[in-house]
């Protein structure tokens, strides 16, 4: 920057190009890279011995006309849509009204009536957050990382003392997306040394864990788990935070196992998934009716508004089964490839940012969808014991406008590549 | 000889990823080196690079990072990346393959 003050024939030139990249946050570095070269430039007349001046102009005029270079760079740092993220996302809110709509007019669902109309609502709100996300400048995160995870926690501390009623939809679930933001935010731009990352570290791996454990969310600890792995292996801390959570990890999982083992109704999930054909009429009853669902559809499926009335909790947890059921299934491997796409499509964009913020904020996002896609999947055909975790987009809840956010964030990242610096180092 | 525009756009891209793939470059070596091995024929105006290397990034082909190389002052270097490899590969062939029919065409005997 000093050499541009120094010399007022580079730094016009540089107005010249600069005044046509209309991203003003690429300017500094667009200044800085092509001084250098003027400079290398310059250097090399001088060595041939031309008088300062005039090797200056040489080189400022071997540059090229500043217009058509500025018009050039202005191609290179404009805003980028992830189209086929935002395609599958699309495909799968309109899947889930579908589903919701199938689920009321067949009656299939015990309430009735207004899956459809709730659902619709909570689409409607949840686009216009996912705009808000879309627009907003995430880097605000790098400051208020903090304070947002302190109030998700006081939420969950609030959530886990009232007492969410135990079945149903919760918000307790739909917390641990809510800490991907702040854990990344945390997690980035930061040394990792001393002894306030190290309480920083354990106080956000161990609080929300508990309160999770208290509320009975025992898929929601898990799910947190996951996205504090995911979030702080993306940040790439010292090696010795990552053994210290890995020892944690091996320490939890052993309690975790002795927890299950210890609690009668989670080790009954287990038993259940293993031998539920044992028990059809009570205990196995959901896996029993989500296969039998499954296994009957055939190619085509029993009819595309077929009622049906056994799938306990058809507009949640079971929404898969039910649309394969009546859709058939080539539409159940259709629908799995559009999910998995979807997480694909992530973990794409978080291999096409350079921010690090950026990649580790999405790879917090990917890691709760792709448990969350995935886990549901697998559970309802059979593969995974049975825990309350819907499918997102397409299960009914409130939690819709949570994931439509997530997304219109993931694409505000996306969005911001090429209007960022790159990291100098 | 002066090459005509057109000719040289499309392939400015394999000249500079073919340089990276060597090893990471900034701008004005980039420029220098494809001067140099192309035997004076390729002269560039210099400011066009930028735009072209900057696009490349974007397309994640190749990837920049600053540097004092060897104790100069700070520069902007570029390195190729995975992507950028394959898709070197495919205009490398894509290339051989326009050329071998171009010089058929034309009937070009003696090279």
């Amino acid at each position: 920057m000093s050499y541009e003050r120094e010399h007022p024939t580079v730094s016009a030139y540089l107005d010249g190009v600069c005044t046509w990249v209309q991203c003003r946050e690429a300017h500094a570095e667009i200044r800085a890279e092509l001084a250098c070269h003027i400079r290398d430039l310059t250097e090399a007349a001088l060595a041939e011995g031309l008088p300062e001046a005039e090797a200056l102009a040489r080189a400022v005029a071997a540059m090229g006309d500043p217009a058509e270079v500025g018009r050039q760079l202005h191609q290179a740092h404009r805003p980028r849509t992830e189209w086929w993220l935002l395609g599958a996302a699309t495909a799968m809110v309109l899947l889930g009204l579908w589903a919701m709509y199938a689920v009321s007019a067949t009656g299939s669902a015990f309430e009735g009536g207004w899956f459809f109309t709730r659902q619709a609502l909570w689409s409607l709100v949840g686009l216009a957050g996912a705009a808000a996300a879309y627009y907003a400048d995430y880097r605000l995160l790098r400051r208020w990382a903090l304070p947002l995870y302190g109030l998700t926690l006081l939420a969950l501390l609030a959530l886990t003392i009232t007492g969410e009623p135990q079945l149903g939809h919760r918000w307790t679930d739909a917390t641990p997306l809510l800490f991907a933001p702040a854990l990344a935010g945390l997690f980035t731009g930061r040394e990792w040394k001393g002894l306030g990352t190290w309480a920083l570290f354990l106080g956000t791996l161990v609080a929300p864990v508990p309160l999770y454990l208290a509320a009975h969310a025992n898929f929601a600890a898990g799910e947190y788990i996951v996205l504090f792995g995911a979030v702080l292996l993306a940040a790439r801390p010292r090696i010795s935070f990552i053994a210290a959570f890995g020892a944690v990890l091996a320490g939890t999982a052993g309690m975790g196992f002795w927890h299950i083992w210890r609690t009668p109704y989670l080790l009954a999930r287990f038993s259940v998934w293993l031998h539920a054909w044992d028990d059809p009429q009570d205990t196995g009853y959901q896996l029993v009716q989500s296969l039998k669902a499954v296994r009957s559809a055939g190619f085509w499926g029993k009819g595309v508004l077929t009622p049906v009335n056994d799938l306990p909790e058809v507009h949640a947890e079971f929404i898969f089964p039910f649309l394969v059921h009546t859709l058939g299934w080539v539409a159940g491997a259709a629908i799995g490839a559009l999910v998995l796409f979807f997480v694909v499509r992530l973990l794409y964009v978080v291999r096409r940012v350079r921010d690090p913020l950026g990649t580790t904020l999405v790879v917090g996002i990917a890691a709760v969808f792709a448990l969350e896609c995935v886990y549901n999947l697998l559970m309802t055909l059979g593969l995974m014991p049975i825990f309350g975790v819907g499918l997102p987009f397409v299960s009914y809840g409130a939690r819709q406008v949570l994931y439509m956010m997530a997304v219109g964030l993931a694409l505000s990242v996306f969005r911001r590549k090429d209007l960022l610096p790159a990291p100098m180092c | 000889m002066n090459i005509s525009k057109e000719l040289l756009k499309g392939s400015t891209e394999i000249l500079i990823l073919t340089l990276l793939d060597r090893s990471p470059m900034y701008g004005y070596e980039m420029i220098a080196a494809i001067e140099r091995e192309s035997g004076g024929v390729f002269s560039f105006k210099e400011g066009t690079l930028y735009p072209i290397l900057h696009t490349l990034e974007s397309e994640g082909h190749v990837e920049s990072f600053w540097s004092e190389g060897d104790g100069a002052r700070k520069r902007k270097y570029y390195r190729i990346t995975e992507t950028g490899m394959r898709y070197l590969k495919a205009r490398q062939s894509e290339w051989a393959c326009f050329r071998t029919a171009v010089d058929r065409v034309i009937g070009a005997t003696n090279t």
